[in-house]
C-alpha cells in the first residue's frame, strides 16, 4: 500500500496510480511515484481480536499507524459466558462422536467399551477445568484471548 | 465561384504535417507529434483555440507531464510501446487527454 499527503489529509492507494494530478500538472507513468511524495505504508503487527489501526501518519519515511486497544462492548460476565458457551459447544462435539455407543448400550443392552467411557469422562473433567479457569480470569482482554485447547 | 468544400489540400500545415516534439506542443504548427522520451519530460501548451485536438505518439518508460488543467478521459500510459495521445482543448487551461495503444 501507499499514501500520499494530500492538502493536509493522508490518502492511501493499493497502488501506485498510473497517473496522478498536482499543482505542476497531470503526470503520466509515475513509477513508484516517489518524487511526486508516494511513500511506503507499513502496517504494524497487532492482535485483531484486541487492537486495532489508528492514526495513519508519516513515521521517517514511511506512513504507519498506532496499534490502539479495540473497545471491547460486552461486560466481562458477558465474554466469560460467551467463552464457556463455546468451550461447551466444543466438547458436545468431541462428546457426540460417541454417542452412539451410549444410544446402542441404552437400545441393545451392549456394553459401552470402558475406555469410551473414561474417554468422555476425560473430556468432562477438561471441560470443567478450563471452565473454571475462564471463570477465574479477571479482564476482558484476557477473556478474548483465552485460547480453548482440548 | 464560392468556394463550398474545403479538400485536405487546402488545409494549413497544422492540420496535415506531423512534427518532432521537443517539449512544447505548438498547436499551431502540426497535426500529429512525435517523441521519445529519454528522461522525466514536461510538456507545455501553446497557441490552443477551443475544439483543437493534435495527435502525440510517444514512447519511452519516463514520466510525461502534462500542464495543469489536463485531465485523462480514458486510458493509461504504457512506457513499453508507442502510445497514441490525443488532446481535445474544451476551455483555456482545460483539457482532455485519451491515451491508448495498438491493440495486439
Amino acid at each position: 500500500m501507499k499514501a500520499i499527503l494530500v492538502n493536509g489529509e493522508i490518502k492511501t492507494f493499493g497502488r501506485v496510480p498510473k497517473s496522478w494530478s498536482d499543482e505542476n500538472g497531470l503526470h503520466l507513468n509515475i513509477g513508484d511515484g516517489a518524487a511526486f511524495g508516494f511513500k511506503d505504508v507499513v502496517e504494524p503487527n497487532y492482535d485483531a481480536r484486541i487492537e486495532e489501526l489508528s492514526n495513519l501518519h508519516l513515521d521517517k519515511d514511511v506512513y504507519t499507524y498506532d496499534v490502539i486497544d479495540k473497545p471491547i462492548k460486552e461486560t466481562l460476565a458477558e465474554l466469560k459466558s460467551n467463552k464457556v458457551s463455546e468451550l461447551k459447544s466444543m466438547i458436545g462435539g468431541e462428546l457426540s462422536q460417541t454417542d452412539w455407543y451410549i444410544i446402542r448400550e441404552a437400545d441393545s443392552g451392549q456394553a459401552t467399551p470402558q475406555s469410551i467411557k473414561d474417554d468422555r469422562a476425560a473430556l468432562r473433567t477438561k471441560s470443567d477445568t478450563i471452565e473454571a479457569e475462564i471463570n477465574a480470569l479477571t479482564t476482558k482482554k484476557a477473556v478474548v484471548l483465552f485460547d480453548i485447547n482440548l | 465561384m464560392a468556394l463550398t468544400k474545403i479538400k485536405y489540400g487546402l488545409l494549413g500545415d497544422e492540420f496535415t504535417t506531423i512534427a518532432a516534439l521537443a517539449t512544447d506542443v505548438d498547436f499551431s504548427t502540426a497535426q500529429v507529434f512525435t517523441k521519445t522520451l529519454s528522461a522525466n519530460t514536461t510538456l507545455t501548451f501553446s497557441n490552443t483555440e477551443i475544439g483543437m485536438v493534435k495527435d502525440l505518439v510517444v514512447t519511452g518508460d519516463f514520466t510525461l507531464t502534462f500542464p495543469t488543467g489536463s485531465k485523462i478521459a480514458t486510458g493509461e500510459y504504457d512506457g513499453t510501446v508507442s502510445n497514441l495521445i490525443q488532446v481535445l482543448v474544451v476551455g483555456v487551461a482545460d483539457y482532455w487527454i485519451t491515451i491508448s495503444q495498438e491493440a495486439v
